[in-house]
């Protein structure tokens, strides 16, 4: 089974009380974010942006074993 | 030419006397004297960038002093955008420096902003930052992003062409708001100073890199740090087409782009797939209202929900209802939007979703499910 280490940064970071995690068994971007929302309920209906080895990316995307993965919440304060 | 003031900095190798010229003839709108205002303002003026327009409708409150180090304790309650300015006038009299004790907005931000060659986004606000990003995109200004919570902070370079001429905008790197209630409130998350101070710095220092055009601005990138970790990140953003058509296209439609709505009622930021619902579910603090009529087919026989239909909601109370979580479901997710911006005006503050593809997409997905 694939196996994908994700970066968490911000309040998604707080949300999973880790800087990093790790997904099994996702083959694509969309899978990898269901099994993220059923590890972590609480991240559902949150917004943010989703990298692969440090490319953001927008709409889904295969991935390749050992595709790093970040997760990017907006970040408000100034 | 002062050349004794910046001596330091001619001398290095790659800046000379022609970057320094250039820096005196830029001019730097910073939005936002606060935390990462303060210590960009500071640096700007040192390097000598000629005029420095501050935008800040705000007053200086005892709680910012912690961290925005332009202010003393002297200054609590006078207005921030005409003190920084004072401070910055006496840390460098031969610049240029225009201060606007007033709120950007639709109305004046491209008057504004026209004015000046580069942006600096120290603002706090997304209404805002989306607001300055599209005035910079119709102007066609270069935008330094920045910001911060709690222990960290994100920067980067918008609007700036790279060597294949691409340009990004900060909806590409956020196309969607997040929910007013996912948002910490600025008093609420906390920050050490030291943070926007190294952020707004950073912000600075990009601003100097594209005038004097020494170094590798970050032109459609996204750095971010954490000063716990000592973790610097960096990230491409890469444009994001289907939100294009949100960007306004002329002052007119400028004008009439209501921010606020954008951030806080588009139903569309509100929706959630079938996953993210089942995955609530599995969260205890949740509550299903199904805005359907009563006796409509099919019946949820697979998880608790509540029945109160489209034409009752508007009276329905959720004031008691301790879950964290409220999630309207419908047929195929039209009435349930609906629903949605009845209630989100209602309960601003509340987490209040709506199941996208309503009860139809959920089926498709979860044919065998039993409660």
């Amino acid at each position: 089974m694939k196996q994908h280490r994700i970066l968490a940064f911000g309040i998604i970071a707080e949300k999973i009380d880790a800087a990093e995690t790790t997904i099994e068994g996702a083959n694509d971007s969309e899978e990898l974010l269901r099994i993220l929302y059923l590890k972590y309920p609480q991240l559902s209906g949150m917004k943010f942006t989703v990298s692969i080895n440090r490319k953001i990316i927008h709409g889904n995307q295969l991935l390749a074993e050992g595709d790093e993965i970040g997760l990017l919440p907006p970040f408000s304060g100034g | 030419m002062d050349m004794e003031r910046y001596h330091r900095q001619i001398i290095l190798p790659g800046f000379g006397e022609a970057a320094q010229n250039k820096l005196q003839q830029a001019k730097i709108l910073v939005i936002g004297a606060g935390g990462l205002g303060c210590p960009a303002l500071q640096y700007l003026a040192a390097a000598g960038v000629g005029t420095i327009g501050i935008v800040d409708y705000d007053a200086v409150d005892y709680s910012n002093l912690h961290r925005q180090t332009l202010y003393s304790a002297s200054d609590v309650g006078k207005l921030k955008a005409e003190t920084a300015a004072k401070k910055i006038n006496e840390l460098n009299a031969d610049i240029q420096i225009d201060a606007y004790s007033t709120k950007l907005d639709n109305s004046n931000a491209l008057d504004i902003i026209a004015n000046y060659s580069l942006v600096l986004d120290g603002t706090d606000n997304f209404a805002t930052r989306y607001l300055v990003n599209d005035a910079c995109v119709l102007l066609d200004k270069p935008l330094i992003y920045g910001a911060v919570l709690r222990f960290e902070g994100q920067a980067g370079v918008f609007n700036l062409a790279d060597g294949a001429g691409l340009k990004t905008n900060y909806r590409d790197l956020f196309p969607q708001p997040p929910l007013p209630s996912d948002v910490p409130s600025c008093a609420g998350a906390g920050v050490l100073g030291v943070l926007p101070g190294i952020i707004g710095t950073l912000q600075a220092t990009e601003a100097l890199k594209i005038i004097a055009n020494i170094g590798k601005p970050l032109c459609n990138m996204v750095i971010t740090y954490n000063i716990l970790t000592n973790r610097f990140y960096e990230f491409t953003v890469t444009p994001c087409n289907k939100n294009n058509y949100l960007v306004p296209k002329n002052s007119a439609e400028f004008a009439a782009f209501n921010y606020d709505w954008f951030c806080n009622l588009i139903y569309n930021n509100y929706e959630i797939s079938v996953s993210e619902f089942d995955a609530l579910r599995l969260n205890e603090s949740i509550m299903v209202i199904d805005v359907r009529e009563q006796g409509e087919f099919p019946p949820i026989d697979e998880f608790e929900c509540i029945n109160i239909p489209l034409g009752q909601i508007t009276d329905y109370s959720i004031e008691d209802c301790s879950a964290e979580n409220i999630i309207l479901i419908c047929q195929s997710g039209k009435r349930s939007a609906h629903a949605l911006e009845i209630m989100r005006k209602k309960y601003a503050a509340r987490r209040i979703l709506s199941l996208q593809g309503g009860i139809s997409e959920w089926k498709k997905h979860n044919s065998a499910i039993r409660k």
